[in-house]
């Protein structure tokens, strides 16, 4: 068994509206779902004492001094994109599984409408890229400036290694879509999509058309990780991290040079998670599955071992990934219908899954979750997450 | 679901500075030798290993020795993006491909690919190494040459007779 199992437990949620055009700086955005947080979990700031950063734009310091939170003895950062939401609950679980810290805030989102949007932000010249410098050399010159040109690259390659088609990559779009009319935060939400809306949307870099891409808004989530035996994870039905792990491809800095092309953070990653919260994927109840573009959910779905590789297009016909089916994914309507918010929504919707209190859209019975995260060229991160409904093997 | 809140921001179609690669250290290197007239890549001293990107030790064996061997500049598709809509000012004529190629000595890199129509695109499209081309999409300056390829014609652009490899001082680290 490993060590880290159920050592940490998520125990406080909360977001900011998600909007395009917040009026507030990244720092405020960020402050209002970490005090909802905080809040949600029957804390007050001064009982945080650990902060994972988000990626860009806010420091562990300036929440800190902001949310006036005055002894804080633990800080950290995953620099992995939209893997770091999740990566960093394994550096806050390893902190309050060691004592390190007691309580771990872990905020995430950006204003990704109206400051940074991310098509444009490997290639802009006034801030610092938190890419690599193979981006800057090969890829930006060659026209690949923005993530749905990188990941098109592999996606086009599974479609022509495996005759993936172009209907799993609108399966996944529709079934976001559908969750999101369930789903009265999702900025999707009132704005149903039809197969043929997705085919009658513009190419923007094929095989990707606009309705395969996520959407770019300003928002923020936020959640709090405590050990088990802290007071505060009595508050609402415990929500255990089971098991979390991250990734990184081999080599992370270069789509194109590695040895499988299609092995990315989470192929390593997911088998981690997996056994160390002993179980496999077939016990999973629901994913929320990091949904920059369509087909990457196809890719993790195969790569987490939700399917073998190349069968996904099988996989997600026929409403299996829809509420309702056998593996409902992305619930709250994901990056791609709900909100852009590098990840931590994800994980925000899994808990709420995991308390029985996601309303309309609450998968029946849910006892284990999954949240995976991806990043930076193919970075990854899972968490499986369970509530005590279900007891581990 | 023609007025989505996505197609409020249309591109812009200005044009822009190029994005050009730092030419510094061992990325310094391979565009030097694009701009002399090769395609080369680092080839391991110690285990013989080919390897793009550059590196400054051999992900294979770990030795810091290299020198620059020289590619003959033909390969085959392996993967390819035809972007149509504008994502930065830099690419603003559209449509124009990106691709990742393999080429014949091994490696695999991220070019620019002119000249293809989009029904030939395929797996396995031999292509090759055009020095003259440009990108399509209008990201070029004078003094860099971009490692543009494209499908290979044998009747308009003859093979060219592989450089000898070795000849030049190898270089380590920077």
């Amino acid at each position: 068994m490993s060590a880290l199992r159920d050592r940490a437990c998520v125990v406080g949620v909360g977001e900011s509206a998600y909007t395009r055009g917040s009026g507030v700086s990244d720092l405020e955005l960020m402050l209002t779902s970490s005090r909802r947080a905080i809040a949600d979990a029957g804390l007050r700031p001064h009982d945080i004492d650990g902060i994972m950063a988000p990626v860009m734009a806010v420091s562990a310091d300036d929440l800190a001094s902001n949310l006036g939170i005055s002894d804080l003895r633990f800080t950290g950062r995953s620099m992995m994109g939209g893997a770091a939401a999740v990566a960093s609950l394994l550096g806050a679980s390893l902190a309050v599984a060691a004592g390190v810290a007691r309580a771990v805030l872990v905020p995430a989102g950006l204003n990704l409408y109206s400051r940074f949007r991310a098509r444009t932000v490997a290639a802009r010249r006034d801030v610092e890229s938190p890419l690599p410098a193979t981006v800057r050399d090969f890829y930006l010159p060659a026209g690949a400036t923005a993530p749905p040109q990188w990941y098109a690259l592999m996606a086009q390659h599974h479609m022509a290694e495996y005759g993936t088609s172009q209907e799993a990559l609108a399966a996944v779009a529709l079934a976001c879509r559908r969750h999101a009319q369930l789903n009265k935060r999702a900025y999707m939400h009132g704005r149903p999509m039809t197969l043929d809306d997705y085919f009658a949307s513009p190419v923007i870099t094929s095989p990707y058309r606009l309705l395969d891409c996520c959407l770019e808004t300003d928002a923020s989530a936020a959640v709090v990780v405590t050990a088990p035996d802290h007071p505060a994870a009595a508050r609402h039905p415990r929500v255990h991290l089971s098991g979390v792990a991250e990734g990184h491809p081999h080599p992370a800095d270069d789509i194109a040079g590695r040895a499988d092309p299609l092995a990315v953070g989470l192929t390593s990653a997911a088998p981690r998670a997996f056994e160390m919260a002993g179980v496999g994927p077939e016990d999973v109840d629901f994913a929320e599955i990091y949904d920059c573009f369509t087909f990457e959910v196809l890719q993790q779905l195969e790569e987490a071992g939700f399917c073998a590789r190349g069968a996904s297009d099988g996989f997600v016909r026929d409403g299996a990934i829809e509420l309702g089916g056998r593996l409902p994914v992305n619930t709250h309507g994901g990056l791609l219908s709900e909100a852009h918010v590098m990840g931590m929504s994800h994980v925000v919707e899994a808990v709420r899954q995991l308390r029985g209190t996601a309303g309309d859209r609450q998968v029946a019975g849910a006892g284990v979750g999954v949240v995976t995260g991806w990043g930076d060229l193919g970075d990854g991160s899972i968490a499986v997450l369970r509530n005590e409904r279900r007891a581990v093997r | 679901m023609s007025d989505t809140p996505h197609s409020r921001h249309e591109p812009t179609g200005r044009t822009a500075p190029p994005l050009l690669p730092a030419v510094d250290a061992l990325t310094g290197a391979f565009y030097d030798w694009l701009a002399r007239g090769e395609l080369r890549v680092q080839r391991c001293l110690d285990c013989a290993v080919l390897r793009h990107v550059p590196r400054h030790l051999c992900p294979a064996c770990g030795s810091d020795e290299a020198d620059w061997m020289a590619c003959t500049g033909h390969g085959v598709l392996f993967s390819w993006t035809t972007t149509h809509r504008a994502l930065h000012p830099a690419h603003a004529r559209t449509p124009f491909t990106t691709a990742v190629i393999t080429l014949d000595e091994g490696p695999r890199l991220v070019v620019p690919l002119v000249g293809a129509r989009t029904e030939e695109l395929r797996p396995g499209l031999p292509v090759q190494l055009d020095l003259a081309a440009r990108p399509e999409s209008g990201n070029t300056a004078d003094g860099i040459v971009l490692p543009v390829f494209r499908p290979t014609s044998r009747h308009r652009f003859p093979r060219p007779a592989p450089s000898p490899a070795g000849h030049h001082p190898h270089q380590k680290g920077s």
